[in-house]
């Protein structure tokens, strides 16, 4: 497993991140939510090492609590997504029939919905927020995880270990527990993985527009977009965030790509019967 | 001059460890409009055979050896030659004709590319030598079948499809692998008589793959029997059918009922299964299934030995004819 | 081919139907009183109820829902609340800004992911596949508005040729209008190009795979000739239907990218009523544009069609 170089490299970058953001939970180096206006536009020095913002605000500290949100918000939304998407795609492959025929129209439904869509609709109906964020980064969630996990655990009801259980008389939801699940957790961790990166992206965009994360809570979003108002007075402000951002994404990505790898040989060919 | 002169064909592959043969010091010959069957079990190296004679090894594969075409070594050109000897001195048909299609060209398309590319025919010339093509393959409705797409045709239809692309280029040379496994019996039938004729009347030659000593039997004049990446026997169909020498050959040709001298009702099967590629014995490839193998079988690869006139077998057990 | 089209349609008209429901719900239904949402919770009750009165929020939802669908059936969008004009006017100004960036978006990245997906696939497991597939790893993680951001900077700021971000008009001539454009499609295309680079590549390898390629082979075509008329076609028919998916990134990549170059289009409109609070613009805004996508998805089922012949007696 630790010969497979893109898993350790998105491994490592990942950990990086979760480093930085639970360790912003007890320590930054400054406070990250401070408006010191004697140290605007710092360069990067000892006492700031990437500098400070428009506010004198220490920017490795707001990166550091930036990473919190981000990974609040990609935690919260693919957990809830995750849920209830293989419930639902468990559901629709044990029962078949029209549950299976409503799960996969919603799907139909929600391609049309990009998250940011999503986004401005529960804003204009909510007001801004966080919570919008997550709320909507959950519900694109739903169909992609009931449909991975309807296809997955589809060709497990039709392997022989299941149709042994069936005939020993256990039910559908001792079979879907006992068998279906642990054989499609494979699967289930390697999207959970990814849709984590694309939430983190969404976050991001979302505060960038100003329907995620409010001020004063840090943002890797907000800042770029408080950024581009001081472009031509510096430039670097825009840097950073931007590649917090890529470094989380791509390590995740890395991360998914090299678990698929590692994991999915031994799916579809040993069962745990 | 033969119109195929191959020796010592190898064809290396490379596999986790190193490198394996999947063709290990192939000798073939042909005269000039002659029919040859090569006959052996599934990985014997029968299809491997026809792509490197084709030029279409697997990517990474290591070639050495030599392949005459009319005297031309092939092994030794380019790229782009052998593109211009394939389709137009060289043609093969393939074993899947359900797959083997274009699904998304209409057959009138596919048969006007060789056309174009070797002929220099195009338009309505094209097509009208197209739809002579698909009459000469006996195929009903020619006209219409041009703008036909491969799934509208049945199995039959479409390895006759293949048959006259393959016919398009005015071949020296057809290579058919396997050209009717993947069909019912009675279309079997039917498409090797058709083969049959089209060789004869073009005057090409023929090398005719299959498992299936008697399809070999009923469609070639010589015979070469692969096991193991190896020919281990050749000669006249009739002669190796009457006397084969080798015993994986006796054992073949047993297999087939129309064929085999065993008793009625009792078809004999050669013992156990062909290696994979890369566990074959260190001597005798055959020897861990030979009924009759001894010690020396297993240490040392035996050598072509020759039986008479165009025949020979490689078996230990065998005395060399005077 | 009947019964294809039959069932495409029908699950077109399905699937608008749903989206329409779906925005109602969200908007009017879920978070209460579409008046107070729009005047906010401390306006005066007599200025609540009169916009109530005034839109016709004491009817049943079901009946608004209906009145809506039928209204969009006539053309008309009602008016906007804040500027008092009808909606309709105000999207067709937007649109001529939105659409032609989305649609260029997607035909860069068509073009960037095609080049690439076949140069990486024909350099299977080579320097040039690994370099192909590393830079799509690497475009997949950086957010557009970030690239848009980072192009100001380099283009604007230090290079100095072009401005920052905003929109002549097309009335300013192709030239100039285009020359503001070319920055967001950039930005925007990168990052579907990356997937959709992705796709082509393995796309084409399972293509490659298949026993007609070896077919075309035998028959003397070379290499390239092969690639390009029995690979790619065929490599297409996945391709054309992410492309259709990517179409839905491509459309909410627009909004964002808008408000990164300041460009009059559909997203800065959205994001003004959402701040105005001006339900009837974000309404028909966001249907206008969920629309867009279910009828490019519709056309690229139809397309589907053309590139295989399979799907027309399929199905
Ligand atoms: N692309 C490849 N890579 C690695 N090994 C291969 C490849 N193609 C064939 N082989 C191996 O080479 C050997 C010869 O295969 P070949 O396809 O020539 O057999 P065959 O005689 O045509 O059998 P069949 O009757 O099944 O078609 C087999 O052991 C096969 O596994
Ligand atoms: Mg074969």
């Amino acid at each position: 497993m630790w010969r497979h170089r893109a898993f350790m490299v998105g491994t490592g970058l990942s950990g990086l991140m979760a480093g930085a953001a639970l360790l912003s939970l007890f320590w930054t180096p400054h406070s990250p939510t401070q408006i010191v206006v004697r140290a605007r536009f710092k360069p990067p020095s000892w006492e700031h090492w990437l500098g400070t913002d428009q506010f004198g605000r220490d920017i490795l500290s707001m990166l550091m609590a930036g990473a919190q949100t981000s990974i609040l918000v990609g935690l919260i939304a693919v957990s809830l997504g995750l849920g209830l998407g293989v419930a639902l795609g468990l559901l629709a492959a044990a029962r078949r029939g029209w549950i299976e025929e409503a799960v996969m129209r919603l799907n139909d439904l929600t391609f049309a919905f990009p998250v940011v869509l999503l986004a401005i609709l529960i804003t204009a109906g909510w007001g801004p927020g966080i919570s919008n964020a997550i709320l909507a980064l959950a519900i694109i969630n739903v169909p992609i995880f009931a449909r991975l996990s309807r296809g997955a655990a589809l060709t497990i009801w039709a392997r022989e270990f299941v149709l042994a259980a069936r005939a020993a008389g256990k039910g559908p939801v001792r079979i879907t527990a006992e068998h279906v699940l642990p054989n499609i957790a494979n699967v289930i961790v390697v999207q959970a993985t990814i849709s984590f990166a694309i939430a983190i992206l969404a976050e991001a965009a979302l505060s960038y527009l100003g329907v995620g994360s409010q001020p004063p809570d840090p943002s890797w979003g907000r800042m770029l977009a408080e950024s581009q108002n001081h472009l031509f007075r510096s430039p670097v402000l825009a840097l950073w965030p931007g590649m917090a951002i890529v470094l989380s994404v791509l390590g995740l990505n890395l991360m998914g790509d090299g678990l698929r790898d590692l994991l999915d040989p031994r799916l579809g060919r040993r069962g745990r019967a | 001059m033969s119109l195929l002169a191959v020796r010592g064909l190898t064809v290396a592959l490379p596999t986790g460890e190193g490198e394996a043969r999947a063709l290990d010091g192939v000798d073939l010959e042909l005269a000039a409009g002659g029919t040859l069957g090569i006959v052996g079990e599934s990985g014997s190296g029968k299809s491997m055979t026809a792509l490197a004679l084709m030029g279409l090894a697997p990517a990474g594969a290591r070639i050495a050896g030599k392949i005459a075409l009319d005297g031309e070594d092939l092994l030794a050109l380019g790229e782009r030659e052998m593109d211009r000897i394939r389709g137009a001195r060289l043609a093969m048909i393939f074993q899947e004709p359900m797959t083997s299609l274009n699904p998304v060209h209409r057959v009138g398309q596919q048969i006007g590319e060789v056309l174009a590319l070797h002929r220099d025919l195009a338009g309505g010339a094209a097509r009208e030598e197209a739809r002579r093509l698909l009459e000469r393959v006996e195929l009903p409705r020619p006209a219409r079948l041009l703008r036909a797409y491969p799934h509208e045709l049945s199995g039959g239809q479409r390895q006759r499809v293949m048959i006259a692309m393959a016919l398009a280029g005015a071949p020296d040379l057809l290579i058919a692998d396997e050209p009717t496994t993947a069909l019912d019996v009675t279309v079997q039938e039917r498409i090797l008589t058709l083969i049959n004729d089209l060789v004869d009347a073009e005057g090409m030659g023929l090398i005719m793959i299959s498992h299936d000593f008697g399809v070999i039997a009923r469609t070639c004049e010589a015979v070469a029997i692969m096991y193991g990446g190896r020919v281990v026997e050749r000669g006249p169909v009739a002669d190796v059918l009457a006397r084969p020498a080798h015993p994986y050959a006796r054992g073949l040709i047993e297999a087939v009922p129309r064929l085999g001298r065993g008793r009625a009702g009792r078809l004999a099967t050669i013992a156990g299964a062909m290696p994979a590629l890369g566990a074959f014995p260190a001597g005798c490839p055959f020897a861990d299934r030979c009924p009759q193998a001894e010690e020396a079988c297993q240490l040392q690869v035996p050598a072509m030995r020759p039986l008479g006139p165009a025949r020979a077998a490689a078996c230990h057990l065998l005395e060399a004819a005077p | 081919m009947a019964t294809y089209l039959i069932r495409r349609l029908i699950s077109f008209c399905l699937t608008l139907v749903g989206a329409s429901v779906l925005i109602f719900v969200m908007l009017e239904i879920l978070p209460g009183d579409p008046a107070l949402t729009m005047l906010g919770v401390d306006a005066p009750e007599s200025a609540v109820a009169a916009l109530r009165a005034d839109l016709g929020l004491d009817r049943p939802a079901p009946e608004r829902y209906l009145d809506w669908i039928a209204g969009l059936a006539r053309g008309e969008m009602g008016l906007s609340f804040t500027y008092q004009v009808p909606v309709a006017e105000l999207f067709a100004e937007r649109l001529e800004l939105t659409v032609p960036l989305a649609f260029a978006a997607m035909a860069l990245a068509s073009l960037l992911a095609i080049g690439a997906g076949l140069y990486a696939a024909s350099r299977h497991n080579r320097a040039g596949d690994w370099g192909v597939m590393t830079a799509s790893q690497l475009g997949l993680a950086i957010p557009n508005f970030w690239l848009g951001i980072l192009l100001i900077v380099l283009f604007a700021l230090v290079l100095g040729w072009t401005k920052a971000g905003g929109f002549p008009g097309w009335e300013a001539g192709i030239g100039p209008a285009l020359g503001a454009l070319v920055l967001p499609v950039v930005a925007l295309a990168i990052t579907l190009a990356s997937i959709l680079t992705r796709v082509v590549r393995s796309a084409t390898l399972e293509v490659l795979r298949e026993d007609f390629v070896r077919t075309a082979r035998a028959k003397g075509l070379g290499r390239g000739r092969t690639l390009r008329r029995h690979v790619l076609r065929n490599a297409m028919i996945p391709v054309v239907t992410v492309m259709g998916l990517l179409f839905a990134d491509a459309m909410a990549g627009t909004i964002v990218i808008e408000n990164v170059f300041s460009l009059p289009g559909m997203g800065k409109l959205i994001f003004g009523a959402i701040s105005n609070r001006d339900l009837i613009v974000v309404k028909n805004a966001v249907l206008l544009l969920a629309a867009l996508v279910i009828v490019v998805n519709f056309a690229v089922d139809l397309l589907y069609a053309l590139i295989d012949p399979r799907v027309r007696i399929r199905d």
